[in-house]
């Protein structure tokens, strides 16, 4: 059961830049399972996943501005389809240095599709004023789950999202997950 | 909250503005805030059957506990796959 650790941050060297937030949901983060073939995927191997840690904020001008979070069940699709995977570093992103193989999941930052996915169920949300960051940290047992099931289930993944009315700046997001 | 799900700070420009404990709804997952001092009937119910706190969403609508919701999806999909669906 590894840890890892996905920023919507280009820094490592891959995904797509952030996005500007609007009156709509934007994905910072994206992390599912897919049926087709990551960097560690044979076909048909799927991993239950488990988001126990939220960090998120803007790195805009300061301004208060009413901004909206949420972390949502959706029906991901492939790296291809969603852009800006991360699946080719993922061996980098193990919070111990000996989970070297990388996860298994797909994930994504700042997807540019935001159709690609068919959000589901909301299972977390918070409004926050934009100067503010926010931090949530689960206690074991109560992590945000998504099972094991490939693109046919209910929902096979999870996505991070912010929206604003008025802010149209840029906003970040940490997770930190584990793969079962 | 005894026994809390999580924990929740919201940082200002001036330092820690909010905190706050959180539960996972049992039923459904999702994580609740738990404002200080609020009426514990806004903040859903408790499953007599699982023994833990679920949302107002799932509050009424029987006990389904998520995991068995899981393995329902998982062996849905393991059957879907094996017929080549």
């Amino acid at each position: 059961m590894a840890n890892f650790a996905i920023a919507n941050s280009t820094a490592m060297g891959a995904g797509n830049v952030q996005a500007a937030i609007a009156a709509t949901y934007k994905s910072l983060v994206v992390i599912g399972n897919s049926t087709t073939s990551t960097a560690n995927l044979g076909s048909g191997m799927l991993r239950r996943g488990k988001l126990y840690d939220i960090l998120i904020g803007t790195n805009g001008t300061p301004a208060d501005n009413f901004m909206e979070f949420d972390v949502t069940r959706v029906t991901v699709g492939t790296s291809s389809v969603l852009g800006g995977g991360l699946s080719s570093l993922s061996s980098t992103m193990g919070l111990d240095p000996a989970d070297s193989n990388g996860f298994i999941n797909l994930a994504t930052i700042n997807t540019s599709i935001e159709t690609a996915m068919t959000a589901t169920t909301e299972v977390w949300y918070v409004g926050i004023n934009q100067r503010a960051s926010y931090r949530w940290v689960a206690a074991p047992g109560s992590e945000i789950v998504w099972p094991a099931v490939s693109s046919v289930g209910p929902s096979n993944g999870i996505a991070l999202r912010a929206r604003s009315a008025a802010y149209t700046g840029t906003a970040t997001a940490t997770t930190l997950w584990q793969e079962q | 909250m005894l026994k809390p799900g999580g924990y929740a700070v919201i940082f200002g420009p001036l330092g820690v503005q909010k905190e706050c404990d959180t539960f996972s709804c049992c039923h459904c997952n999702s994580v609740v805030h738990i404002k200080p001092k609020c009426n514990p009937s806004d903040l859903g119910g408790q499953c007599r059957l699982c023994d833990k706190p679920v949302c107002p969403k799932c509050v009424g609508k029987g006990c389904a506990p998520f995991e068995m919701k899981l393995e329902k999806w998982e062996a849905r999909d393991r059957a879907l796959r094996s017929y080549g669906l």
